[in-house]
């Protein structure tokens, strides 16, 4: 039994030792910046948890700002300016864009009971749903990119900080990381982890810019549309999506959403994204859409003005923020 | 408690512990342990099942006396009855009666006749066709007096609850178990770290193979309807990696843990995949639960004895029967009446016990002919196991008739690298370890440097670590 254990103990000893030195990695990058708060998120090198981003910043920076206007989906908001927003908002409006990457109607659900719990008013807000991920799960998102920050989903800090330690472990992970952190150049096989663009997040409105893709643009549109050709070309016949994805929870979601917006008084406008794919909203859903939100559902999907121009997106999946201005003087003429 | 769970990574080394350091002496006190421990392990499912196991173990226990004891036949008939009837009745009720009740209720609407099923919200005690199984073996062989009643309650409970065969296998017999759990135990180095190996080599089959395969077949399953046909191929094969690596890695987990504590259980899995025909996949797949039909149930039906015609009946019986077990629905007895069916040219020819060796047993790699044999074989299993993981029959049939079109020659969407190169590579250290018990048992005689081997068991926990963490359940327990 002795000769059994002493053996089982080396070889823990031994393999303790990496695991030692990576988790010390670990403390000491943090790479995915959940371990301590930071003052600004801007220039993420490891792709970030956007999720995670809004709420903290939400969090600490709510009182100093005084946020009483919020924008609520996915990256998609990125094409809805907060200072846009503002022209059609009171002159004490205070926006936030509270986002998350491939938000969930559970994400936009317990952000807004996030808020409203915390007492924080809410007077104005504006929803963004897409087509293809508002209605996806009706529970928290798994993944690195996508879990919700526990101060919203309600789960525990320790399972949502072992899901990005997890993340950190895998071999993929690690060799992308820190070939990047001792080289400090991009190589394609770091596609998944390692974020080459250059993102702000303004420390204000937590708005989100890009800016090699808009210093791209301005600097010679031509060539940033010749170089994403074939991103544009997909064939994207307009086409009704046959999937009713609104499923019982998803639709208490949406009552509690229109309770706490009713109980705030909030002046509020759900627009549905204009994807460049061209695939009208399922009719059932938006029934159902409709029918809890009379009056404040805006409909830009399918075929319109927006979807028809490549040049309205940074890619297949983003609209720039000039469809974003247009829609918000059309939704509040 | 899952095996794959933190909870077990604390409970195995405090009952070892305990079973080694504090009763280690005492044979009567170990027993007692890895039966209190096992009630534990139990009630962290549910704990009110727990007294559903120890009513089944009480009343196995005393029937066997009773049988024991039986001045004649037709008490000891009576007595055998009696226990064969409640375990069946408590199978049926929790497990079945759903589906009869819906099944009866669809069969008298079909006449026209329209009734309201009375269904009942029951929930599936964890382990049941395993435990149920381990008494009614019990009680057959002590009516059939193949052993005698045992009289030691405590050794008789360790037996039917012994918590690493307790959910999910392996289907263990009185005559196997029995006498290790009233033998004296001490602790051999061997044993304790080949256990540990067949512990990690678990695992990695259900946490770097099953977990991730599961991903793929769930989704492809779940939206079967709008998947290619190769998209279609793909999930099928994944859930064949799945359900192999789910079941025989839980197994070797069971197998390994029960080492630790001195006790070796039934062999479950004989690299099934590398099986030349039907008949040798079922003697290499859930082997504990084919040899439970073939002992209970094949040979007192007749077995191989009459002519073609027995065969014939004996075989879709058992298969038949098989498929139920796994559940109550129709494409599990769908699933082994193809069995069944895929059998049959070797049963009727009597070639059903030509390849009892492993394949290429003394040679690297098999001949063009094996090697042919095995991928038909496999072919059909995997056409099979569409049927065991649909939800439905015309889920099943929708998902053959989706491969059966012009999108099966398309290049599929999942095709996910990381994924295929683990499989591979399973595949590859099963080939090669395929004379063992499993795979990686004799790796100490391969690999005598001591670096090597420890350099494999390193890589091993690290590609289980990576993975880690989403505790899927084990597809096995639902049965």
């Amino acid at each position: 039994m002795l000769q059994f254990l002493k053996r089982l103990w080396k070889f823990l000893l031994i393999g303790m030792v990496p695991i030692a030195l990576l988790l010390l990695g670990y403390l000491y990058f943090d790479p995915f910046k959940t371990l301590r708060p930071y003052a600004d998120y801007s220039y993420p090198y490891v792709v970030p948890n956007r999720d995670y981003i809004s709420t903290e910043a939400f969090l600490h920076r709510e009182k100093q700002n005084q946020y009483n206007a919020f924008i609520f989906g996915s990256s998609r908001t990125l094409g809805f300016r907060p200072d846009s927003w503002r022209k059609y908002l009171p002159d004490t409006a205070h926006p936030f864009v509270f986002d998350a990457s491939a938000e969930s109607i559970f994400g936009i659900y317990t952000k807004l009971k996030l808020i409203d719990s915390m007492k924080v008013p809410i007077n104005n807000a504006l929803l963004v749903f897409c087509r293809d991920v508002t209605f996806r799960t009706d529970k928290n998102s798994t993944g690195l990119l996508y879990i919700k920050h526990p101060a919203t989903s309600g789960e525990s800090k320790l399972a949502f900080q072992w899901s990005f330690l997890k993340a950190y472990l895998s071999p993929r992970f690690l060799f992308s990381f820190y070939t990047y952190e001792f080289t400090h150049k991009y190589r394609p096989f770091m596609k998944e982890y390692i974020e080459k663009r250059r993102i702000v997040y303004d420390k204000v409105s937590n708005e989100i810019t890009i800016l090699d893709q808009d210093e791209a643009i301005a600097k010679n549109p031509e060539q940033y549309y010749a170089e994403r050709k074939q991103m544009f070309s997909i064939a994207r016949p307009e086409r009704t999506d046959s999937i009713a994805r609104i499923n019982a929870n998803m639709k208490q979601m949406l009552d509690g959403i229109r309770a706490i917006l009713d109980r705030n008084h909030t002046a509020y406008k759900i627009v549905l994204s204009p994807l460049y794919e061209r695939v009208h909203f399922n009719p059932a859903d938006k029934q159902i859409l409709e029918h809890i939100f009379p009056q404040h559902v805006y409909d830009y999907t399918g075929n319109n003005q927006f979807t028809s121009s490549m040049y309205n997106y940074y890619e297949s999946n983003h609209f720039r923020p000039a469809v974003g201005d247009s829609i918000l003087a059309q939704i509040y003429r | 408690m899952l095996f794959n769970s933190v909870q077990f990574a604390v409970f195995l080394p405090i009952v070892f512990a305990l079973y080694w350091f504090v009763v280690n002496r005492n044979l009567r006190w170990q027993n007692i342990l890895l039966l209190a421990a096992s009630y534990f392990f139990y009630a962290c499912w549910d704990w009110r099942f727990l007294f559903l196991l120890i009513f089944s173990t009480l009343l196995d226990y005393y029937t066997g006396l009773r049988m024991s004891s039986a001045g004649n036949q037709s008490a000891r008939t009576a007595w055998f009855w009696l226990s064969v009837g409640v375990n069946l009745g408590f199978l049926g009720f929790f497990k079945y009666y759903n589906f009869f009740a819906a099944s009866f209720a669809e069969a008298v609407g079909a006449l026209g006749w329209k009734i309201n099923p009375w269904t009942l919200q029951v929930i599936l005690p964890v382990g049941i066709s395993f435990y149920t199984f381990h008494g009614l073996s019990y009680v057959i062989d002590i009516y059939k007096r193949r052993i005698p009643a045992e009289k030691d309650f405590i050794e008789y409970a360790v037996f039917v609850s012994f918590f690493p065969l307790l959910v999910a296998g392996p289907i263990e017999r009185a005559t196997h178990l029995l006498p290790q759990i009233k033998r004296e135990r001490h602790f051999e180095y061997q044993k304790g770290i080949d256990g540990l190996r067949q512990i990690l080599w678990g695992l990695f089959k259900k946490i770097v193979i099953a977990d991730q395969c599961a991903e793929y077949a769930n989704l492809i399953f779940s939206q079967s309807g709008h998947e290619s046909g190769s998209n279609l191929v793909m999930g099928a094969l994944f859930f064949t990696f799945q359900i192999y690596g789910d079941f025989s890695g839980y197994s070797d987990i069971a197998l390994g843990t029960a080492r630790l504590f001195g006790i070796d259980l039934l062999r479950n899995f004989a690299y099934p995949y590398f099986s030349r025909d039907i008949a040798e996949f079922w003697r290499r797949w859930h082997i504990s639960l084919s040899t439970w039909f073939r002992d209970y149930l094949y040979i007192p039906l007749g077995g191989s004895k009459g002519g073609n015609w027995m065969r014939v009946r004996n075989t879709f019986i058992i298969f038949l029967v098989s498929g139920f077990w796994h559940g109550a629905n129709w494409t599990f007895i769908v699933w082994g009446f193809l069995n069944a069916l895929f059998i049959m040219p070797s049963i009727l020819s009597r070639t059903n016990r030509t390849n009892l060796d492993i394949v290429a047993q003394n040679r690297a790699l098999p001949t063009l002919r094996e090697f042919l044999s095995i991928i038909i074989t496999f072919s059909l299993t995997v056409f099979a196991w569409i049927f065991f993981r649909s939800a439905s029959l015309a889920q099943a049939f929708g998902y053959i008739r989706g491969i059966c079109n012009r999108s099966l020659f398309t290049v599929p969407d999942y095709k996910p690298g990381v994924l295929i190169l683990y499989i591979v590579l399973f595949m590859l250290i099963e080939w090669w370890g395929r004379r063992e018990q499993y795979a990686i048992a004799q790796l100490e005689i391969r690999f005598p440097k001591l670096f090597w081997r420890w350099l494999f068991y390193y890589l091993a926990v690290a590609a289980v670590l990576s993975f880690a963490g989403g505790k899927q359940q084990f597809i096995y327990f639902q049965f």
